[in-house]
């Protein structure tokens, strides 16, 4: 009795992991050919299916999505911030050199450290929940919390991470501070002109 | 995933890192209509297929940053594989499994007691009529381009799960399309 190749075998063979017995078999039978030949028409005829439409556009909902979602992290990381912060600069202090090559680089590090930990200990005495602020303002806050938020991540990995550069982290360290600075501005702004009002 | 409607270059890509939204929504634009057809394929519901859809650049724009490739080949390959990721994990969820067999053993019923079961249907018809896991490893390995390993890691399944899915699924799709008896 003739048997001929199943659908598994013939899938197998068209990608090139075929058992020797079945790519003889297909060889000489016409009927096996044929399914091979249909095989690859339906392959050809589904990949050529046209691309589809979302009904409607998304973006609006995954930027408030990530917004939100990095806000949120901001927050928790500003407190986490602080912890690990203080945990940082004891490690570096007591060790000299965990994070970093010599002691200058060390103390420059946690300099920074110290820096930015004092710009959230700012930020949280100047602004206070709840009070409205304009769009504009409300915008900026946003974009410079995301930022913050996502240099965070960064942060995160590095100091993760047994290679990290000294350099590398010491500048992401200065740019945190330069968004502190602005993110404090910001709000000591708004608070001034609430005051004023 | 076919050609992309928006063009994106290395310089685009590089933004997207650092967090310009501008260039997130450029990234969206650029590939919206290849995740939907993903997810669209995979996926039961249009309303599914938007949800995956969100999750994925919600994903995409969560971890760009992270994302080590270079140029839109990679960069292609890495947001269709959280689609796909995304699009399979919504079909795992209890409700698809309970519908999935359901599915199938309504279509088996409906060739034995309907009249019309012997005509031609379309492509898209047969795809649809397909469970959510047959349809999942059929587009994914013979539009998407993904292996067997590759997809039996998404999916949480066996090498060989995957190969008797595509196999099933050719089959079932070889009768429905009229082409004649099996082989």
């Amino acid at each position: 009795m003739l048997i001929h190749c199943t659908m598994e075998e013939l899938i197998a063979i068209r990608d090139g992991q075929g058992s020797e017995a079945a790519r003889q078999h297909l060889e000489g039978c016409d009927r096996c050919m044929a399914e091979m030949e249909l095989l690859h028409q339906r392959v050809a005829s589904l990949k050529a299916l046209p691309n589809l439409r979302p009904p409607r556009d998304r973006w609006p909902e995954i930027q408030t999505a990530v917004a939100t979602e990095r806000r949120k992290k901001f927050r928790t990381f500003a407190g986490w911030w602080s912890m690990a912060a203080a945990a940082s600069i004891a490690l570096l202090v007591g060790i000299g050199t965990v994070v970093v090559g010599h002691r200058a680089q060390s103390s420059e590090l946690v300099g920074l450290i110290e820096e930015s930990q004092h710009l959230e200990s700012i930020l949280r005495t100047i602004k206070p929940a709840g009070r409205v602020m304009n769009g504009r303002m409300a915008s900026t806050v946003v974009q410079l919390e995301d930022r913050i938020a996502r240099l965070d991540e960064v942060l995160e990995e590095l100091h993760r991470g047994k290679r990290t550069r000294s350099d590398e982290l010491e500048n992401l360290w200065r740019r945190r501070i330069q968004l502190m600075d602005a993110l404090v501005t910001t709000h000591t702004v708004r608070t001034a002109s609430y005051v004023g009002f | 995933m076919q050609g992309l409607l928006v063009a994106i270059d290395d310089l685009a890509i590089q933004r997207a890192k650092a967090g310009d939204s501008a260039a997130l929504g450029q990234l969206y634009r650029a590939y919206e209509s290849g995740v939907y057809t993903v997810a669209r394929r995979i996926c039961r519901t249009p309303e599914d297929a938007e949800e995956v859809l969100q999750d994925t650049f919600v994903e995409v724009c969560r971890s760009i940053q992270r994302f080590r490739g270079e140029g839109t080949g990679s960069l292609t390959a890495w947001i269709k594989r959280i689609a796909a990721s995304k699009a399979l994990m919504l079909i795992r969820r209890e409700k698809y499994r309970a519908t999935d067999e359901l599915h199938e053993d309504y279509l088996e019923v409906g060739r034995k007691v309907d009249p019309d079961a012997g005509l031609r249907m379309d492509l898209e018809t047969a795809l649809g009529k397909l469970s959510e896991t047959s349809r999942a490893v059929v587009w994914l390995h013979d539009v998407e381009g993904h292996t067997h390993e590759d997809i039996a890691e998404m999916m949480n399944k066996s090498v060989s799960f995957s190969k008797s899915q595509l196999a099933r699924a050719h089959a079932r799709l070889r009768k429905w399309l009229g082409e004649g008896a099996l082989c």
